[in-house]
């Protein structure tokens, strides 16, 4: 697995948006106010604010704002703007070799999960899956980042947190599973399936999170999972935030939780809900394709190596 | 021409004749109210037909029919029975997905029976059409095949006739439609009728002309099998493809796994359907501003296959559907009419100025099914 190297104050952040254009103008001023204030040097992607239907520009004025990003050696991360729709579109044409010789850090989610999943299959480095600069909102998140991203320490465990019962957490299967740690947006996971680019979740701690969908939808990806037999090689299942997802309108549904949970049990797949893991930047930055140990029972997920050299 | 694709021997099921008795099942949601299946069987009594309820077919389990097992059970349950010459699902819906690790793909195989549905049912259409190599139809549910004239006579040269359904055509234009009679003596065939509805039912993506056997159905349960064992077939096939109330960047983010996946390399034709409601906002979920139409994507994707690509024809959640039977022989030929002198002749695929044919050629079904040893 290739890490690549931590961050250094005054180093140059690309900053693009493969996937959907800000919304606004300030969208883009403020994210290139919070790297700078994180000490390192904001380099907006020359179609950061492109148009192509929802997609910041088209096709190859997305692809050559992360090409030139990947291929500048001045260049020592990527950090997304914000999410949307586009990404997987610039697939066929990624510098994954490129990408394995000059390894940097590559962060975002939402649909920029199709790139952190991509690019860590095909060219083995490790991605980040963290908030988009748009999701940045909170000291404590800031602080956080700029901590994580400028440190070759381990990252810190993840935990489940109630916010009241501070110990609880709902595990159907309990038990420890070890592996190679592969996190994604659940939407895009699936839309990976079948082509060149599929994550192998083979032994793998899979985690997964989504945002803005009906829950009968996240139960057919959850169903592709399964039946594609890949939900029964991977080591342990973490359901992380699925944010402003909901029956939304069809009211004769039960929760994706119990949908998820019937499968599990009979698969004896050690599983928690409710991880740390999501969109929102309260959540953790997950890096791909670290070891993991993943305790169910305790919601309690440490990794075993560090993310960055 | 002839290719693997003419030498694979697929299953025809035995045609369905007055008299016969059909099997109802819920292999995804229930039906919505009691109602609908009275109104479904009132037609099938009207039709000559007897029919069969599936044991567990009024149970609900989450948004689904019935636990996985209880659906699956009735599948298999009705196509066992010698008695039942067509299995038909009331309804689509959510679920039929979740049931395919438990089928028997054998049983269907060594008892062909008609399997008729769309939307949800894609996934039992293509599992089987692939896993048991029978002809399935994607056409309407049972509670919906009497929903217009031209559903349901194609529903009925599909199922219940020996011959090939041939040529596809159009749904008759609004039968409201009165032409303004001062202007009679200047009609023309390129006029418009009043009421016409966008898309076009034969709006041309690509020219070119394409012989293959039919695949298709629904994009969401298409996707939902890509990385499956049930992954869908389009190699030598003409395909066809449809949704419903979908955003056009969920459709294109279905189409770009496809074409990553190497869908349509081999593919000999695409025919997309009327997508109802599949334009920005039409999802009510996951809506993005600066939306592209559908049109848009599918002309990024599709115009320079290399193959014949039509958009509009009305196969899916519209209420006029033709019955297309997946495994059988059709071809699609998209010409520049020799008559294109139309002064609003152009290369958008609007005008008259494209022929365009739809031709299934071979009959679905047979009057009485011989078995294919391997």
């Amino acid at each position: 697995m290739i890490k690549p190297r931590a961050l250094k104050s005054k180093d140059r952040v690309a900053l693009i948006a493969p996937a959907s254009r800000p919304t606004k103008p300030s969208a883009l001023k403020r994210a290139e106010r919070i790297v700078h204030d994180m000490g390192f040097v904001p380099v907006v992607g020359a179609h950061a604010l492109d148009t192509h239907g929802a997609m910041a520009g088209d096709d190859q004025a997305r692809l050559s704002d992360i090409v030139t990003a990947l291929e500048d050696d001045s260049i020592a991360a990527i950090w997304c703007l914000n999410g949307g729709y586009g990404s997987i579109r610039l697939l066929k044409d990624l510098p994954y070799d490129t990408f394995a010789k000059k390894p940097k850090i590559l962060i975002g989610c939402d649909d920029n999960s199709h790139l952190l999943l991509a690019l860590h299959q095909k060219s083995k480095v490790v991605t980040f899956h963290g908030s988009n600069l748009d999701r940045i909102d909170s000291k404590d998140a800031f602080d956080r980042f700029k901590k994580l991203l400028t440190s070759v320490d381990h990252f810190p465990a993840m935990q489940v947190k109630d916010k009241f019962l501070s110990d609880f957490c709902y595990s159907p299967v309990n038990a420890i599973g070890k592996g190679r740690i592969v996190a994604g947006n659940l939407t895009a996971l699936v839309s990976l399936f079948g082509t060149p680019y599929e994550p192998d979740l083979s032994g793998s701690v899979l985690l997964l999170e989504d945002r803005s969908e009906r829950n009968d939808i996240l139960d057919r990806w959850f169903t592709t999972l399964y039946i594609s037999n890949k939900l029964s090689t991977v080591a342990a299942l973490g359901l992380g935030q699925f944010e402003d997802c909901s029956t939304k309108g069809s009211f004769n549904m039960l929760s994706f939780e119990e949908l998820v949970a019937d499968r599990v049990t009979e698969m004896k797949l050690a599983t928690c809900f409710n991880l740390p893991f999501g969109q929102a930047c309260e959540n953790a930055v997950v890096p791909l394709g670290l070891q993991v140990s993943f305790n169910t029972e305790k919601g309690h997920l440490a990794y075993l190596e560090s993310a960055l050299a | 021409m002839n290719t693997a694709n003419e030498l694979v021997k697929i299953q025809k099921p035995k045609v369905l004749k007055k008299g016969d008795t059909v099997g109802l099942i819920a292999p995804s949601s229930p039906q919505f109210e009691p109602g609908n299946l009275k109104f479904a069987t009132d037609w099938l009594t009207k039709m000559g037909l007897h029919f069969k309820l599936g044991a567990n077919s009024s149970k609900s389990y989450s948004s689904y029919a019935g636990s996985d097992s209880a659906r699956a059970e009735d599948f298999h349950t009705l196509w066992s029975d010698d008695s039942i010459t067509a299995v038909l699902p009331m309804r689509g819906g959510a679920g039929a997905t979740r049931i395919l690790p438990k089928l028997d793909f054998s049983l269907f195989e060594q008892k062909p029976k008609i399997l008729v549905g769309f939307s949800d049912i894609t996934a039992l259409l293509i599992a089987i059409n692939q896993k048991s190599n029978l002809v399935t139809f994607h056409g309407p549910t049972v509670g919906l095949m009497f929903e217009t004239a031209y559903t349901h006579s194609y529903y009925q040269k599909a199922i219940m006739g020996i011959s090939p359904i041939g040529l596809v055509g159009d749904p008759p234009a609004d039968p409201d439609d009165l032409t303004d009679p001062t202007d009679s003596n200047d009609s023309t065939d390129s006029t418009l009728p009043w009421g016409s509805s966008y898309p076009p039912t034969r709006m041309v993506i690509a020219e070119g002309k394409g012989r293959g056997r039919l695949t298709g159905g629904c994009l969401t349960l298409i996707r939902g099998l890509m990385g499956t064992p049930y992954e869908i077939d389009c190699d030598e096939r003409i395909v066809f493809l449809e949704d419903v109330d979908e955003e056009p960047h969920n459709i294109d983010r279905i189409l770009t796994q496809m074409v990553l996946a190497g869908k349509f390399d081999r593919a000999r034709g695409i025919i997309i359907g009327d997508c109802s409601g599949c334009k920005p906002g039409g999802s009510k979920r996951n809506v993005l501003p600066l939306n592209a139409s559908l049109e848009v994507m599918l002309r990024e994707h599709f115009s320079n296959l290399g193959i014949p690509v039509i958009y509009g024809l009305k196969l899916g959640h519209t209420p006029d559907k033709v019955t297309l039977p997946l495994g059988i022989m059709a071809s699609l030929e998209v010409t520049r009419s020799s008559t294109g002198s139309s002064s609003s002749s152009s290369s958008t695929g609007y005008s008259d100025s494209f022929s365009v044919k739809f031709n299934i050629e071979e009959a679905a079904c047979v009057d009485k099914t011989q078995s294919f040893k391997k």
